[in-house]
This record gives C-alpha cells, sequence and structure tokens, in this order.
C-alpha cells in the first residue's frame, strides 16, 4: 500500500538528518529526551480531537476514560522535560518541527500505524491502543530506534542514561540546573505525582512512572516464575490511591468492550461495571482537518486559524515553562480551557457540502 | 418497641457513624485505617460518590445559581432546611416561618437563616472552604470578658488537632500572616499548601485604606487586609512535611502504613488532586470558577468525599438513605446498646425498612440540628436538659459599595482577603466581635447581581443598546461588598426542639418529627453588628465608596425594640408596625445566616456535666459509649468559620476512639450480660 511506501519514505528523511540511533553520548541522549518529548506530545491532538467530538462529554465515562489518559501525557511530557533539564538538555517546543502534520507516524517508531485526528469511534480507539501497547511475552529488550512499543524506546533512554554514568559519572551526566526542574508546587492535580530529577536514581522512578502508567507495570510472578504484564498501574494500591487506574492500554480497552476491569480480571476479559457512553452521540468532525482546507477569510478558517494561533500560544507558554519559568504552568491552565472551549465550538460547525463538521486542526501557524 | 437483641454479646461493629460528612468522613478514614470495622449511616443519597453524580450536582447548581442547597435534591425522607429567596421582591420575614416551604418549624422570633445538606458528603459540598483557627481567647470568652462560656480546653491544647485538620483538609495559608490576636503556631510549622493569593480587588482596597485605623471601646485596631485560609487545592508548600508537621503516633502514623516506601520517611504533602476515573475527580487546583458555593466544578474545595474514598474499603460499610431514628439505651446500664435505622428506597413507593445494629461506639455526627433532634428523639445524652439548646450562628451583614474604580470582582473564590485584626480586643466585654469579609463576588450574594443588574438596568432605567453596555461596563467592575461574620453569645432559649404533633405539617415522610428553631439575636450581638457598621461607613467615606441601599435578597431586617427589650423582625424600613418611638432607624440590621451551625450539644469540663452535653472529647456525660461530633459541641460561636475547629476536634474524639477501642481488647469484658 502507499502509506507503507510512504512511511518507509518518511523513516529514509529521518535517518538522513544525522539521527544517532545509538544513546552513547550526551548529545545522542538529549536528542532521544527530544523525541521523548514530541512522542508523549503527538498523542495528545489525537487524544483530544476524539475527547471533544463527544456530545455530552462530562456524562460519557469514555469521554472521563480518556481525559485520564490525556491528563497523565501531559504529565509524562512534564517529566521528559524534567529528565531532559537535568542532564542539561534544552526542551524544544515553540517551533513549526515540535507540531506534528496529522496523519503522523509516532517520532522513530517501527511506524505500522498511522495517527490521526478524528472523532471518537471504534477504530480511534483501536489505534490509541495500538499507540500504548505493551510489550507483551517476554521481558521487553530496549530499543533505541525504530521501537515497536514507547516502553521499549523509554527502556533505551534508561540503558543509556546508565552506560553514560558508569562512563563519565552522575555529576556529570545530570549537569542541569536545579531551578529548573518543574517541581509538585508547579504541577499537579492531574495524572499523578510530578518528579524532579537530579540524579540517576529520580530519573529511572520518572520513566517508571511513565511506562507504569502506559503499559502498566512488568511483574514476575514468584510462585510461577512466569512473566506477565498487569493491568494495574499498582496491583497492590488501595482506591483512591493515585495508582488505582488501570493502565492506558487496558483503560482504551475498557472503552472498547464497554466495560471496566475489575481488580481480579484477565487481560482482555474486563467484568466490572458497564461504562456509560454512547458510540453515536458524536460530532461527526472530518479528520485531520487543515485550516487550509478552507478559504481564507471563511468563517470556518478563521475559526481554524483562531484555534491554530491559541495552540501556539499556549506551546509558547509551554516552552517557557520548561525553560527556566516553571511557574508559569500554572498560567497554561486557562489557556488549556480556551483550547477546550475553542475545540467545542469548532466540532459543531459543519462543512458546507458535506455531513461532516470542522475539527480543531493542531497546526503550527507561521507567524 | 423494644430492641429484641439482647442476646448478642458481640457487636456487629466497632463503631458506628450517623452521617457521612465531614467528620463522618474523617473519622471513617483513620479508623479503617486502623484497623477498625466501622458503618458509616447517611440520611441522604449517595449521588456524591460517583463523578456522575457529582456532575449532575454541578449541572444542576446552573438552575438555582447563589443557593446552598439547590443542587441537592429535596427528598422527603431526609428532608433538609432551605432558604427563602425572594430575590426580586422586598424581603418578607413571614416566608421563614411558612410551614409548607420548610423542612424545620421556625417558631423565631427572628427567623434562623442558615441550612445545611442531608446527602453523602454533607454540608461540605456547599460551604465556602474557609479554614481558620480560633483565637486562644475564644477558648476564655467568660473568664476574660464575662459573657458567653469558657471551653473545657484551650487553644494550645487543641493546637496539635489543628495541625491535623489542616493537613487533612489541605489549608493555604502562610503561618507569619494568621500570627495574630494571640495565635501561635507550633516551631518550624508550615501549612500543608502556600498563602492563597488575594485578588486584585483585595490589593486594590488595601492600598486604598493604607494606614488606617479603627476606634471602638477605647481601642484602637489597624485596619489590613490579610489573605484567608482556605481548604481549597493551591500551591503546595515544599518544606510540608506529613509526619514532622502532623506527628502522629501509632499506627496513624504514615511510615507505619507504608513500610514499603523507605525512600519517604517524611514524605511531602501531596494535594488530594489526582483523578480518578471510578470514583470521585478528586479535584484540580482552584481555576476560579467563583461557585465554591454551592459547589466547586472541579473539587478543588476540599469536600469529605475526599477523605472519605482514602478509608480502608475492606473495613468500611457505607450504607446511604439510611436514616437513623433511635438510639437505644441499655436497659441495666448507662450504656448505648443499639442504633436503629429506617431504610428508604429510590423510588417514593419502595417500603421503608427498619433495622437495628449495634456497635461498641455510637457516633452521631449529623450536623447540629439533626443530632440533637435524634437525641431528643430518643431521650438520651439530656440528663442536663441542654440537649438542642445554644444553637448558634454568625448573623452575617453586608454591605454593598460602588468604588470609584474599576476594581473587578466577580473572580476567584468569594473571600480571599479580610480584616482578621479585629477579631479580638477588649471590646468584647461590651459588644461581639467580628470577622470581616472582603467579598469577591460583588454583589451576587445580597443582590443577585450580575444576572440581575442587567435587568434592572432595563427595566427600570429603561436603557438598551450602547447606553446598556456602557453602563454594565462602568458599574459591574466596579462592584463591592464588605461582610461581617457577627460573634453570638449561647442563650438555652435559641434551641431545636422537636415538633410533637401526628400530621404532615409536623412529620417528615419517615413519621419523624420535624426539628422546630427557636431563635433570637441579643443585643451583645446587635451591638457588634452597630460597630460593623459604623467601621463600613469609615471605609466608604475614606475610600469614596457609595453606599448602596439593601433591598433584596433573602435577608431579614432587625432592630432592638427598646418597648419591650426584645429584637424585632421588621418586613419594611419605612413602616414601623411595632408603634412609633419603638425604634432607632438607625439601628436596624440586615442579617442573613452564615451557614455555621454552632451549639445544641455544647461541651464542658467533667464537673460541668450539669450545664453540658459532651466532655472535651465529645463523649456525652451520660454515655460513655456515646460521642457526638460536630458543631454542635462548640460551646460559643467566636468568629472563626467552625469547619476547621470541627475536624481538629474531630481528631480529639478520634484519639479517645482508638484508645478506648484499644483498652477493651478481647481479654477484658464485653457488655454486661
Amino acid at each position: 500500500m502507499s502509506s507503507t511506501q510512504s512511511a518507509k519514505k518518511v523513516l529514509e528523511e529521518q535517518r538522513q538528518k544525522h539521527w544517532p540511533p545509538e544513546i552513547d553520548n550526551l548529545k545522542s541522549l538529549r536528542k532521544h529526551l527530544q523525541v521523548a518529548i514530541m512522542l508523549e506530545h503527538a498523542t495528545i491532538p489525537a487524544y483530544l480531537t476524539a475527547l471533544y467530538s463527544i456530545k455530552d462529554v462530562d456524562n460519557s465515562d469514555a469521554g472521563l476514560v480518556i481525559r485520564s489518559v490525556v491528563v497523565e501525557e501531559m504529565l509524562h511530557m512534564t517529566l521528559a522535560a524534567n529528565i531532559m533539564n537535568a542532564v542539561g538538555g534544552k526542551p524544544k517546543i515553540n517551533r513549526r518541527k515540535f507540531v506534528p502534520k496529522y496523519p503522523t507516524r509516532l517520532p522513530h517508531s517501527a511506524a505500522r500505524f498511522e495517527v490521526s485526528t478524528e472523532r471518537f469511534s471504534p477504530s480511534a480507539v483501536e489505534t490509541f491502543m495500538r499507540i500504548e501497547h505493551p510489550a507483551m511475552g517476554a521481558e521487553p529488550t530496549p530499543q533505541p530506534d525504530e521501537y515497536d512499543t514507547i516502553g521499549q524506546f523509554y527502556l533505551a533512554i534508561k540503558a543509556g542514561l546508565h552506560k553514560l554514568c558508569e562512563k563519565h559519572g552522575e555529576a556529570e551526566v545530570f549537569c542541569g540546573e536545579a531551578s529548573l526542574q518543574i517541581r509538585p508546587e508547579d504541577y499537579y492535580g492531574s495524572g499523578g505525582r510530578i518528579i524532579p530529577v537530579d540524579n540517576l536514581e529520580s530519573a529511572n522512578r520518572a520513566i517508571d512512572e511513565i511506562i507504569d502508567q502506559g503499559e502498566g507495570a512488568f511483574e514476575v510472578n514468584p510462585v510461577s516464575g512466569k512473566d506477565h504484564r498487569v493491568i494495574w498501574e499498582d496491583p497492590n494500591g488501595d482506591i483512591g490511591s493515585p495508582h488505582d487506574q488501570a493502565s492506558h492500554f487496558f483503560r482504551f480497552d475498557e472503552i472498547r468492550q464497554g466495560r471496566y476491569y475489575d481488580v481480579k480480571d484477565a487481560p482482555g476479559r474486563p467484568s466490572g461495571d458497564r461504562l456509560r457512553m454512547d458510540w453515536d452521540a458524536v460530532w461527526p468532525i472530518r479528520a485531520n482537518t487543515r485550516a487550509s482546507d478552507f478559504q481564507e477569510g471563511s468563517e470556518i478558517r478563521e475559526l481554524l486559524d483562531g484555534f491554530n494561533q491559541a495552540y501556539k500560544e499556549f506551546l509558547t507558554v509551554l516552552h517557557d515553562t520548561f525553560n527556566g519559568q516553571p511557574g508559569l504552568l500554572k498560567t497554561s491552565v486557562p489557556m488549556m480551557y480556551a483550547l477546550k472551549y475553542r475545540a467545542q465550538a469548532i466540532a459543531r460547525v459543519p462543512i458546507p457540502d458535506s455531513d461532516e463538521t470542522v475539527g480543531p486542526s493542531w497546526e503550527w501557524v507561521p507567524d | 418497641m423494644s430492641a429484641a437483641q439482647g442476646a448478642n454479646p458481640e457487636p456487629e461493629y466497632d463503631v458506628v457513624i450517623v452521617g457521612a460528612g465531614m467528620v463522618g468522613a474523617v473519622l471513617s478514614k483513620f479508623l479503617t485505617q486502623a484497623g477498625k470495622k466501622v458503618l458509616l449511616l447517611e440520611a441522604g443519597k449517595s449521588e456524591a460518590q460517583t463523578y456522575h453524580g457529582y456532575q449532575s450536582y454541578v449541572d444542576r447548581s446552573y438552575l438555582l445559581p447563589g443557593l446552598p442547597n439547590a443542587p441537592y435534591a429535596q427528598n422527603n425522607e431526609s428532608g433538609m432546611p432551605g432558604i427563602p429567596f425572594p430575590a426580586d421582591k422586598e424581603s418578607d420575614p413571614t416566608a421563614w416561618f411558612n410551614p409548607a416551604d420548610q423542612y424545620w418549624l421556625q417558631k423565631g422570633p427572628v427567623p434562623f437563616g442558615s441550612d445545611y445538606a442531608r446527602v453523602l458528603g454533607g454540608t461540605s459540598l456547599h460551604w465556602l472552604g474557609i479554614a481558620m483557627r480560633h483565637v486562644p481567647r475564644d477558648f476564655e470568652l467568660k473568664e476574660r470578658y464575662r459573657h458567653g462560656l469558657n471551653w473545657p480546653l484551650s487553644y494550645q491544647e487543641l493546637e496539635p488537632y489543628y495541625r491535623r485538620a489542616e493537613y487533612e483538609l489541605g489549608v493555604s495559608a502562610d503561618v507569619q500572616e494568621q500570627t495574630y490576636c494571640g495565635v501561635t503556631f507550633s516551631d518550624g510549622y508550615v501549612f500543608p499548601m502556600e498563602s492563597f493569593p488575594m485578588t486584585y480587588l483585595d490589593y486594590a482596597l488595601n492600598e486604598d485604606i493604607k494606614g488606617m485605623v479603627f476606634e471602638d471601646c477605647g481601642e484602637t485596631f489597624p485596619i489590613q487586609i490579610v489573605p484567608v485560609p482556605q481548604a481549597r487545592n493551591g500551591d503546595p508548600n515544599p518544606d510540608a512535611r506529613i509526619n514532622s508537621m502532623v506527628a502522629m503516633e501509632g499506627p496513624l502514623n504514615w511510615q507505619a502504613q507504608h513500610p514499603d516506601r523507605e525512600e519517604y520517611p517524611d514524605p511531602p504533602y501531596q494535594p488530594i488532586g489526582n483523578p480518578s476515573v471510578r470514583g470521585v475527580g478528586l479535584g484540580d487546583r482552584c481555576e476560579g470558577n467563583s461557585s465554591c458555593i454551592p459547589i466547586c466544578p472541579v473539587q478543588a474545595k476540599y469536600n469529605s468525599q475526599k477523605s472519605l474514598m482514602q478509608a480502608k474499603q475492606k473495613h468500611l460499610e457505607l450504607k446511604t438513605q439510611c436514616v437513623a431514628s433511635r438510639i437505644i439505651k441499655d436497659e441495666h446500664s448507662e450504656l448505648i446498646s443499639g442504633l436503629e435505622y429506617i431504610h428508604y428506597g429510590v423510588s417514593p413507593e419502595s417500603p421503608h425498612t427498619t433495622h437495628t445494629v449495634t456497635a461498641k461506639i455510637y457516633v452521631i455526627a449529623a450536623h447540629s440540628v439533626e443530632t440533637a433532634k435524634l437525641c431528643l428523639m430518643s431521650d438520651v445524652a439530656n440528663s442536663s436538659d441542654q440537649m438542642g439548646r445554644n444553637l448558634m450562628d454568625h448573623p452575617y451583614i453586608n454591605f454593598s459599595g460602588l468604588y470609584p474604580r474599576k476594581i473587578w470582582g466577580y473572580r476567584g473564590p468569594d473571600v480571599t482577603g479580610g480584616m482578621p485584626l479585629m477579631r479580638d480586643g477588649n471590646f468584647r466585654s461590651e459588644r461581639a466581635a467580628f470577622r470581616t469579609d472582603i467579598g469577591n463576588w460583588g454583589w451576587v450574594f445580597p443582590k443577585g447581581s450580575p444576572y440581575k443588574l442587567v435587568d434592572d438596568f432595563v427595566e427600570k432605567d429603561g436603557l438598551y443598546g450602547r447606553k446598556l453596555r456602557e453602563k454594565l461596563e462602568d458599574e459591574g467592575p466596579r462592584h463591592m461588598r464588605i461582610g461581617y461574620l457577627i460573634e453570638q453569645l449561647p442563650d438555652p432559649n435559641n434551641r431545636v426542639t422537636l415538633a410533637d404533633k401526628e400530621g404532615n405539617v409536623e412529620r417528615d415522610a419517615l413519621g419523624l418529627p420535624r426539628p422546630v428553631i427557636h431563635y433570637d439575636l441579643d443585643d451583645y450581638t446587635l451591638a457588634g453588628m452597630a460597630a460593623a457598621k459604623k467601621l463600613t461607613e469609615q471605609i466608604f467615606n475614606t475610600v469614596g465608596i457609595e453606599m448602596q441601599p439593601q433591598s433584596r435578597g433573602s435577608g431579614t431586617k432587625v432592630y432592638h425594640c427598646k418597648h419591650d427589650g426584645k429584637t424585632k423582625a421588621v418586613s419594611d424600613d419605612d413602616k414601623d408596625k411595632d408603634g412609633k418611638g419603638a425604634r432607632d432607624n438607625k439601628q436596624v440590621f440586615q442579617f442573613f445566616g452564615s451557614g455555621h451551625l454552632i451549639g445544641t450539644h455544647i461541651m464542658g469540663r467533667d464537673d460541668q456535666q450539669d450545664t453540658t452535653v459532651v466532655n472535651s472529647w465529645q463523649q456525652t456525660h451520660d454515655h460513655e459509649n456515646l460521642f457526638l461530633a460536630g458543631c454542635g459541641s462548640l460551646p460559643t460561636s467566636a468568629t472563626a468559620n467552625p469547619s476547621l475547629t470541627m475536624t481538629a476536634m474531630t481528631f480529639r474524639t478520634l484519639d479517645k476512639i482508638l484508645e478506648k477501642l484499644d483498652s477493651e481488647q478481647p481479654d477484658s469484658k464485653g457488655a454486661q450480660s
């Protein structure tokens, strides 16, 4: 198919930009961390577009589930930025290259599927599950490039960090300014605890948090010796604890099957309460809407330009937050609300001569 | 009817708690974490337990903005008081006394203007979230000022419990700012969250009153705006460490509960703010939605569900739609031997069923009026004849003004700044103290603005188009409000009694008697109102704020009648229904309730069992295994919003219950045969 061909082409292009697949020096480590930040971000417009296409989103369990994943992706992005700052790199967010063009492949992944900004549907949820797919079977191996799962990419970063610390010593690797770290007083209330990173131990904890929330913890059963993927982030946690949640992959599986997992359930067979949701109560937004699809000066174009401008301003604040002004993170909250309200308003606007509506386009507009 | 269950020697539960509000939730959390088996009974429905249920409250709150109980649907089985809200009529005091409109029956002479919510979560769903400590002399009112009562414990004795309460509710405040009127903190203490930011309006007024002083009763007080402590998610303080600040010993020690987490011997304070898909979304940082009352849409404000979610679920049994109907006293001792409750179904047709449960300890935490009602119905804990008496509130008066410049109200939680430096002084020998709030919500409360504002401009002033817009743009941002919570003294005649007749008016849907409220204000409180008015006039004159007439809202106008020495309610400023010369027009005040139902089972020392109901552990003098926990125990109202002190008292009760349960291990004898 042509999509596979274009995938190869994209990969080839990326290769030509001196992407060092191995993490054997600080520069390469920072490049990988920049990809990690981009990767976390790339999922968010896709999840949010589906979320904001749901009509009565506050009364949809599916909407709640997607929201709970999104806020954790925001946490992961922030954790990745903390690691980047800890190793003396600079997260780069306020630029065109940072923003994917949808449909897109996850950066540097083995890329067997494309991610679209599309309405909430069974196929969208299937894509989400592919994004969050855990490495099944044997203990996952680190993959610094063309990774099969996001977890494997992070394992490669973890391995790289260890290697570099052994080679140069921890102090040389973790050479970043402590004042750049996002701390709990800057960030909370969404998706778990932020971890300031200043050494190998805290970096490991941050990476484990990302992997566990996304794919679930990987455990070796002490009795059977068999390893398995657990559904829950923390199977021993109490109700109401931050880890009383299924991992992203299994949360999307709950939507797909219309039923929650119970604590004792086996993967693939949830037996808990039904999810309150309706596949049809969704605005029929056009997948991967772009502003350039609409004539300049038209009402729809103005709506999209306004959305993109707000999105750009938001990313700019986020960039400044991660580059020396952690206190700014607070001001991004009303900006996210503004994006939400704009996206929800856009999703109701019919596209002339079609049975679709416009979707938020998530583009970096030139100045 | 007799409780046919005397044969069972082993009680079913360690503790049964009536009321799933703040007290019930905090007790349930820590008792179950200590491994105790708890039954929690809630009269109302369980909506707040799920995200969707909570969200349905939020949705409903939009229909009737401003009313505290608006989102919490009335049901006949767990009735709750409402507040007449003749927002577009002149305030009519007779509306308060119409039994057909009210869950409770008001006998006056002055209407009681506060309410409470009888649903899971209780009044914590609609409280404003102000969490300030009492000042030390509040505990010694009688000794210092010859008014009211002394508490059976001192500020210093309650201080460690205040710390625990502040960490449980997640209070945003700063130690330095809150050190006034003799309030002290233990060395190195920090609140769990940083001082909650004040609004632009607070800063603007503070700037304009710089250097002002208030002279009253021969004393001089600096007028200064200070941030108000909030049980509301703000910025966590990085120095806040749970163990060293709260210093809990024994089974409740954090480390003892989390032996696997060695990396955090003293964990940083973590705000309750993680969304949970299954349960209630536990809340974000405050976003300034300006709807704390009736409900916080993002759960930044503490509500009791945050504590209840952390209970060890395997030790907790929660039963909703279960109305406690009788506390059963043992036939052979002064102990309580059982609790009877009525369960009602979802549909009005489903039958009511009556059940009896037994426990080692019984805690009634059903809010001041309901707790007193249940005890009166059961004829327990009332050897002092003080049950239901000493009902207090903070009568609330407020003044609306038009500021000379734009101060941009209608944003943030209602109260972020206040003038607390006048909460105590020698004047308390002569008049009530008060706490001053600078309102952020403009004229919402007294006048129903901004909604009403447009109506007025259109209907009364005939404005439209550009003129209307200009008027709105000019005036809306200049709205300001200053409010006073006035101290009220305990008075045995202000009380809750039971309606004693049969029939619809006197009984609720379960056939239980409705509470009857007898309420009055005394000269001490009215003199406090007069001082508050004087202070307002001084501030308004200095700054150039135009005082607005107070003609709308649910408040009641009261005055002191020289003729018979009583406080009277009036329906209209211009008509004096009690005869000429009976009142001084300058001393008419429009007051509201503060939602602070205090008293009804006040506490006292062990040697005061003839005049008080519970001891300083909220244990009844009469029955060793019966505790009445809540604001009803507070012997005076002082000037602090009472929920923080109530929570501190709850921790004392918790310690006492744990001590009692642990001293009654299986080896010791159970109840009498």
